[in-house]
């Protein structure tokens, strides 16, 4: 990402700050300037609790540009307890054998890409279990 | 004058598909675009709007202004523009083509569909250029890819329906079984599902083998109003209505993710519209850019009851001599999956099947006939009825 995304973008990456909704009550994340639900723009700017649990899972032999370097690695999709899904890495899993559907996770800060065109190292969230397995 | 209801394809023209190493975009194109135009006897000069179906080349050779540059090359001097929508950008050219004509703002237009792959040779960078029809920020940038985005449907589908590894396997070997028939395929060798299960893995449970390879190739059709078509065609194939179906982007928007929403829509959207049903269909054309997405396409497009979509590809239900043949091609997988150029040649492969052309692969007693193509993890969704006049 370039200078200016990746400013612009931080509070999301690094506090997961989304959007809610005042009118219709959705919540969005990361944040947005208008609510796709109900074309309200009375929306104001909420950080998640960074807590949820795992919808589904893959474990990646064959990365994504920027992570070939990383592989293997598991990719989830994640649900917050505020109802809002996204996509993250699953980090801390010691024994894939264990991962389970539904399981609690919590968001955690960690360190996304060694470096891109721009030679900035981008930070962001990653999930991990709240048990440890 | 009554308002034009369907468009004929009066001229086909498509290279082989796979690594084209020694020539340009703009060769492919023109091998494609003089074939079709060959094959309508329709001059250069008739052709009044040239759309140009294209993903990556951004991203592949460092050119955009595609429609110019081919118009370029080929002297076809119309008004001509690239029309982009990931893997569904042939696909959506095609349909605004159709849409235009049917306004009755043209009479004959020229789609093309052409990518030029083979001109990355880094994994990575192919990886990238698949992403940039992602949400390139919330899902590329947490380590999501096509193949991991696909993984997950595929384990969503095992888990709620009982779908084995088999049966996704299947679609694979099926698909090289239909491309081994056909001249113009990117691989003619078959497989097998043990073949298919322990190539390399690519994201749990999906292999290499499941996923399309890199390919460069060009397709183009002619198409023409219903009144200005049997002037060039006795028996004209129509395409009866092309519908586009809506998705969230990121997989993690949407609400299932073991069904194709904007494709359902899409699909049900058609059969209504035109009083028909699932069984009216002889054969289709299927977006199967991994294997796992033939299976749940041919659940949502409502060719086979959801969840069955795996049952039935292991009992042989989609093969060449099933009840509902898909893919007879060798789809995207063994024809060969140049991103932009994929929407044109499943109308190519309909076209052939109904002029009783495609030798081996040749499917009887056709009535209608049915292309589905998806941009990115299946966000857009375009699919296309072909059938006879009357
Ligand atoms: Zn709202």
């Amino acid at each position: 990402m370039g200078v200016a995304q990746s400013w612009r973008t931080q509070s999301s990456r690094y506090r997961l700050a989304g959007s809610k909704c005042n009118e219709c009550k959705n919540y969005y994340f990361p944040v947005t300037v208008v609510c796709s639900n109900c074309e309200s723009d009375n929306l104001e700017v909420i950080n998640f609790k960074g807590t949820g649990k795992l919808v589904e899972w893959t474990r990646v032999d064959e990365g994504a540009s920027g992570f070939d370097h990383v592989v293997p690695y598991y990719f989830a999709i994640i649900q917050l307890d505020e109802g809002v899904r996204l996509s993250a890495q699953l980090v801390s899993v010691m024994d894939e054998s264990k991962i389970t559907d539904g399981m609690p996770v919590r968001m955690t800060f960690r360190k996304l890409m060694e470096s891109t065109r721009e030679g900035i190292i981008e930070y962001g969230f990653k999930a991990e279990p709240v048990n440890p397995i | 004058m009554k308002q034009r209801q369907k468009v004929a394809i009066i001229g086909t023209g498509m290279t082989a598909f796979g690594d084209l190493y020694e020539y340009e975009i703009t060769d492919i194109s023109n091998l494609a675009i003089f074939e079709a135009l060959r094959s309508s006897k329709v001059s250069r000069k008739l052709i009044e709007s040239l759309y140009v179906g294209n993903m990556g080349s951004n991203v592949f050779e460092n050119q955009e202004n595609l429609g110019n540059l081919i118009s370029t090359y080929s002297g076809i001097k119309s008004p001509s523009f690239k029309i982009q929508a990931a893997e569904a950008s042939g696909a959506v050219a095609l349909r605004t083509a159709y849409k235009n004509i049917l306004s009755e703002s043209k009479d004959i237009v020229m789609v093309l569909g052409v990518e030029k792959m083979t001109e990355t040779t880094k994994q990575p960078e192919l990886q990238h250029a698949l992403a940039t029809g992602l949400d390139t920020m919330w899902e590329t940038k947490m380590g999501a890819t096509m193949g991991a985005l696909f993984a997950i449907m595929a384990k969503s589908h095992m888990k709620k329906y009982g779908t084995t590894r088999e049966q996704i396997a299947q679609v694979v070997v099926k698909n090289h079984n239909n491309g081994a028939k056909n001249p113009k395929a990117q691989f003619h060798n078959k497989l097998t599902i043990e073949k298919v299960m322990n190539s390399k893995p690519v994201a749990t449970p999906l292999n290499l083998f499941d996923a399309c390879a890199m390919s460069d190739g060009a397709a183009s059709v002619i198409l023409a109003a219903e009144d200005v078509a049997y002037s060039y065609d006795s028996d004209p194939i129509f395409i009866i209505d092309s519908k586009q179906g809506f998705a969230p982007i990121a997989l993690h928007q949407r609400d299932s993710l073991t069904e194709f929403s904007g494709t359902k829509f899409a699909a049900e959207k058609l059969y209504k519209d035109h009083s028909i049903s699932n069984k009216d269909i002889s054969f289709a054309e299927v977006h199967d850019i991994f294997s796992i997405s033939e299976i749940i396409a041919i659940e949502s497009l409502g060719l086979v009851p959801v969840g069955e979509g795996g049952k039935a590809t292991e009992e042989g239900v989609t093969s060449l001599d099933g009840e509902i043949p898909i893919n007879t091609s060798g789809g995207l997988k063994a024809r060969g999956a140049p991103l932009g150029a994929t929407g044109i040649a499943q109308a190519i492969e309909v076209y052939e099947q109904f002029k009783g052309s495609a030798e081996k692969r040749q499917v009887k007693d056709i009535n209608y006939a049915m292309s589905h193509s998806m941009g990115g993890s299946g966000g857009t969704s375009v699919v296309t009825l072909y059938g006879r006049g009357n």
